[in-house]
């Protein structure tokens, strides 16, 4: 089988992962990449051997015929990007968010349908080992029916992405409607979405600034501490939080089941089934600790078995997402995350930026509990602006 | 009037420091809105000394801050450290902005005169050097340009940019290539010394020189070379006379500055540790990340020798004594230290 032909446009920060985990990739060859500044095409190109140099997706298009377009662009470029690929018969990856709002989500979506193209977004933990051996554990009954969700996101506003978003009031992720947020809350409510199935979602978000205002810009209002419920009609419920202030940086998802909780932590990479009291008296609170020893020196063989095998990349779900999107182009089988799941993901995120905005005018998306007011929810909105 | 990029960097505050003290020129300093200026406040209205607010990746900025400009001083780039699209942006795509808007000038009739471009030492081919080489201004430039550091890659892409535009536009070229600044309200240590995780350093210098220029040494010879008839078309290296070794270097750091754990790493065990590091990156298809080379083993601890007779034949003479740059720099250090662990 000849290799597939990837190309990728826009080179900045995360164009780097992309480029290097196709380099390492059976049956791939990375053939261009393009930026509307050709110098960082250019920066590219030189690092990662790759042939063609392009400021013109037509162009690239054209003279390549890729059969695989990487879109790492703002996302507000994505739907013009990603129907300009699709239109010229490649298949499209597309990083989160998959685009601005529902509508251009749904557009997409509906546009691969249309040329039969595979389309997926990078939820670069979907596919993750902490995220797999959690989906068994639900899978195999350990948790039993699913009660509720704790999702937690913590953002480094001092990181590299944060350090570029808070280096210039003009930075893209300013425009986008639900800003910082935005940009990353597929990774927050996508592994509390799965076991919320419902179209009818109940969603109440509320959102405040922690981070100290001293550029005398919008810089300064810009929301970094998120709190979303939702609820499933069905029964499950859900919290996520998104904390730039919080210590350490938490990235982890909590399912609480009839039978027991777990916890995938996908910093530690590590799986942790809740131990119980199982014995009466205060031996019954001594031996759990022993438990989670265990437990824990399991998982660290495991880890390590991991490592030596060379299956403890650090974007290890990265890297079976986008194995797991070649294999859907190659043998024409679903894509990793399907289509359906995509629009819902971005219908949930206009509801939550229309409550932020406090618009009251703001219709829900079909389906959705309308705005809640800062009153309904209990707890401050963004207007509440004390540093805390 | 002359324009300084970079102006409230480490080495950029200097420059202006020097350039106020040193003419009566109008020195206007272009800072990112929302940028600290703390290191040049003193200078404002005071010296003849201007901040115009705006960021090199915009054209109208760029265009604003050219207007009556005679020279350009440009210290501003990515310092590495960060991603590369960062350091790539902020140095070859910031650079080709200026240089843009220098030309759209000159089309309307107003050439500059003098560009004095800041390159850095990152750029020489020193990994096709035998150990012990000296380097000077006619060692060639890196041509691997995949194996090069992130900075050393940008550095050598924004010199380019710089001599293309010199040539087309027409205007004097002065590249000064400094060695490893160091001084009070500088970075952290090079990494010719070694290389750091919090309290502890792995010490690969050994005996290496190192390549040092103070700061303060280091502004007075760019703003020299800059200003100087002869310095048109001249590329100049900076660094001090009195050049010491890293573990000289290390030895005093941990002394009156920090007290680092260092291990110190030979030779030998630094270039094997490169080549094992690098298999692996491959053989595990990334699980590690190449984060030593054998590449950064030639270029950083393979060791040189340096040379600025250029730099002195334009009259440049040492001010502030090697011993006397290190004092001032660790006890900066070490009372930063002690700020910051004050509860």
């Amino acid at each position: 089988m000849s290799a597939l032909r990837a190309a990728i446009v826009g080179c900045g920060k995360i164009a780097d992962d992309h480029a290097e985990t196709l380099g390492f990739m059976d049956g791939v060859d990375l053939v261009a990449c393009c930026d509307r500044t050709r110098l960082m095409a250019e920066q590219l190109a030189t690092r990662f051997e790759v042939p063609g140099v392009y400021d013109d997706l037509d162009q690239l298009l054209a003279a390549e015929r890729p059969d695989v377009v990487h879109i790492t662009t703002p996302p507000q470029s994505h739907l013009e990007l990603g129907l300009t690929a699709m239109a010229a018969g490649a298949n499209v990856w597309i990083e989160k968010p998959l685009a601005v709002d529902g509508p251009q989500a749904a557009e997409l979506v509906a546009a691969a349908r249309r040329t039969d193209r595979k389309l997926t977004v990078g939820h670069s933990y979907w596919l993750d080992t902490p995220a797999l051996d959690l989906r068994q554990l639900v899978a195999d009954g350990r948790i039993g029916e699913v009660v509720h969700v704790d999702s937690w996101y913590g953002y480094d506003l001092d990181g590299p992405y944060g350090t570029a978003i808070m280096a210039s009031p003009d930075n893209w992720v300013h425009e986008l409607p639900g800003k910082l947020f935005h940009n990353n809350a597929d990774h927050l409510l996508n592994k509390v979405m799965e076991f919320l199935p419902s179209e009818d979602l109940l969603v109440q978000a509320s959102a405040f600034r922690r981070h100290r205002r001293t550029y005398g810009d919008r810089r300064d209002e810009l929301l970094d501490e998120l709190r979303v419920f939702l609820a499933d009609p069905a029964g499950p419920t859900a919290y996520a939080t998104f904390s730039s202030a919080a210590a350490p940086r938490g990235h982890w998802v909590r399912v609480h089941g009839t039978n027991g909780s777990a916890t995938a932590d996908f910093n530690l990479r590590t799986v942790e089934v809740a131990a119980g009291v199982s014995l009466p008296t205060n031996l019954g609170r001594l031996l759990p600790s022993f438990s989670k020893v265990g437990a824990a020196a399991r998982q660290a063989l495991t880890n390590s078995g991991r490592f030596a095998s060379g299956e403890f990349h650090y974007f290890a779900g990265f890297r079976r997402l986008l194995a797991a999107f070649y294999d859907s182009i190659r043998t024409g089988g679903p894509e990793p995350i399907a289509l359906a799941e995509l629009e819902r993901m971005a219908r949930i995120q206009d509801t939550i930026w229309h409550q932020l905005a406090d618009r009251p005018t703001a219709t829900a998306s079909a389906g959705m509990a309308p705005p809640a007011t800062a009153a309904e929810l209990g707890c401050d909105t963004k207007s509440a602006g004390d540093d805390r | 009037m002359i324009l300084v990029t970079g102006s409230n960097g480490f080495l950029g505050s200097a420059v202006v420091r020097r350039l106020a003290d040193s003419s009566d020129i109008p020195v206007r300093c272009l800072v990112r809105p929302g940028s600290s200026t703390v290191r040049i406040d003193d200078l404002v209205d005071s010296r003849r000394v201007e901040v115009v607010r705006g960021t090199l990746d915009d054209r109208g900025d760029c265009e604003a801050a050219v207007e009556g400009v005679d020279t350009v001083y440009h210290l501003a780039a990515g310092t590495g450290g960060g991603a590369m699209a960062d350091v790539w942006l902020a140095t070859v795509v910031a650079t080709d902005e200026l240089l843009q808007a220098l030309d759209r000038r000159r089309l309307a009739g107003r050439p500059l005169h003098r560009f004095v471009h800041c390159s850095s030492f990152a750029v020489y081919g020193v990994s096709s050097l035998p150990p012990g080489a000296t380097v000077d201004e006619s060692t060639p430039l890196e041509t691997d340009r995949r194996s090069a550091d992130d900075y050393a890659h940008a550095k050598l892409r924004q010199e380019e940019l710089v001599r293309a535009a010199a040539a087309a536009q027409g205007f004097e070229l002065v590249v000064v290539r400094p060695g490893v600044v160091y001084g009070p309200g500088g970075g952290g240590l090079s990494r010719r010394i070694g290389i750091r995780q919090g309290r502890f350093i792995l010490a690969m210098g050994g005996r290496n020189l190192l390549p040092l220029s103070y700061v303060d040494n280091c502004a007075e010879a760019m703003v020299l070379v800059g200003s100087h008839p002869d310095g048109a078309g001249q590329t100049v290296n900076i660094l001090d006379d009195d050049l010491i070794s890293a573990r000289e270097f290390l030895h005093r750091y941990r002394r009156e500055a920090e007290p680092l754990r260092a291990l110190s790493v030979p030779k030998p065990v630094t270039r094997g540790l490169a080549r094992t590091v690098e298999w692996y990156h491959h053989r595990s298809r990334g699980q590690m990340p190449a984060a030593i080379t054998s590449h950064m083993y030639r270029t950083q601890w393979a060791g040189n020798a340096f040379d600025n007779t250029r730099l002195k034949s334009l009259g440049w003479r040492q001010t502030v004594p090697t011993d006397e740059g290190l004092a001032r720099y660790f006890a900066s250090v070490a009372a930063a230290s002690r700020t910051t662990s004050v509860p």
